[in-house]
């Protein structure tokens, strides 16, 4: 099992190489509404880290880890979620309405992301949903704007809370 | 009241040579938050939109939606207007020249919102707005605003605010080179 987990890794750093820069970290203004306990709703910055080892036109996966620091409804600053998870591109065209939103010829290509989420806060581990509906992709970066966000407890069989990253830039550097 | 907000309107009109190749017009998208009136706005995230008009080389018009999106999805809504200068040269050539690309915008205004004590919709903020940087004119089809200052005066509360535009972005649908060809 051990040298099939190896294996798996060693192929997956040496296909890594398919993709011209892998390595990325983000960084975005979010919102997040949590419906159990409306005073932790909060928003503030994000940060995230996205591994993406290779470039598919389809499904494109990527490994992101991401935090957040906001102020909650008393003004107090906290570590409103932690997550990981796993982002996949369903496609990468430059046959899109939005070239006018950018100066050069840019890529659309809309994400979903799912991740295992931590509350610090209430010490809480969530299922995450993201969806980038307007996901903005150039070789270095990626841009995206009014990306909803659901975090789902699982236990409780519920909706925990809900909210956007209102923009966001991500810029590949490796 | 409505003939006098009628004149002003006329006057402002004529005062601005609209006509005279400097007019244009762009849609604004981006990032609001109002800080300092937490008892009257519980809004944690804003979507700004709305519209930016050049008047003249130097004057625009920017008419701004804040609508927030957390904790409740879209559930109030402020409108501000302000006339704003540029600092550092001509927002707009009026031709196909590019012009400055970098600039500064300083202007004045007012917010119509519900945030006051009653919480009915009215003229509820008088405003003085700093944006320190503008990247993109008219001419260049796109315009980013960063970091964009607003000292709000509460007209009913009787206290400087403050409502703060991290990012947003003018898509010009007129008045860009394309329309000077």
């Amino acid at each position: 099992m051990r040298r099939l987990v190896s294996i798996l890794v060693m192929v997956f750093l040496l296909s890594s190489a398919l993709s011209g820069r892998s390595i990325g970290y983000g960084l975005g203004y979010y919102g997040q509404t949590v419906e159990s306990d409306l005073q932790k709703t909060s928003s503030g910055v994000e940060f995230s880290l996205v591994y993406k080892p290779w470039n598919f036109a389809f499904a494109n996966p990527s490994v992101i880890a991401k935090s957040a620091l906001g102020t909650d409804q008393s003004g107090k600053y906290g570590v409103p979620y932690l997550g990981i998870g796993l982002g996949l591109d369903f496609f990468r065209t430059t046959r899109h309405p939005f070239n006018f939103l950018a100066h050069n010829i840019i890529a659309y290509s809309p994400m979903v992301s799912v991740s295992y989420t931590f509350d610090p806060r209430r010490g809480q581990s969530l299922l995450g949903l993201e969806i980038s509906p307007f996901k903005l992709i150039q070789k270095d970066f990626w841009y995206d704007a009014l990306s909803p966000f659901f975090t789902y407890d699982v236990q409780k069989g519920e909706l925990d809370s809900w909210g956007f990253n209102l923009i966001r830039f991500t810029f590949f550097f490796k | 009241m409505r003939k006098k907000v009628l004149l002003v309107c006329m006057m402002i009109g004529f005062a601005f040579p609209l006509f005279a190749g400097y007019f244009d017009v762009g849609i604004t998208l981006g990032t609001n938050a109002h800080l300092g009136e937490r008892d009257l706005d519980s809004s944690r995230l804003k979507l700004a939109w709305g519209l930016s008009i050049g008047l003249t080389d130097v004057w625009e018009l920017d008419i701004q939606t804040d609508t927030q999106l957390v904790p409740k999805f879209l559930g109030d809504h402020s409108v501000s207007m302000l006339l704003q200068r540029t600092l550092l040269g001509q927002r707009s050539t009026g031709g196909k020249t590019a012009g400055v690309g970098i600039n500064t915008l300083l202007g004045v205004g007012a917010m119509i919102s519900a945030y006051t004590p009653e919480g009915t919709t009215t003229l509820s903020h008088l405003l003085v707005s700093l944006t320190p940087i503008t990247i993109g004119s008219p001419i260049t089809g796109k315009r980013e605003r960063a970091l964009t200052i607003t000292l709000a005066y509460n007209l009913y509360t009787q206290q400087v605010v403050v409502l703060f535009d991290l990012l947003k972005f003018d898509f010009y649908v007129r008045g860009s080179y394309k329309d000077y060809r």
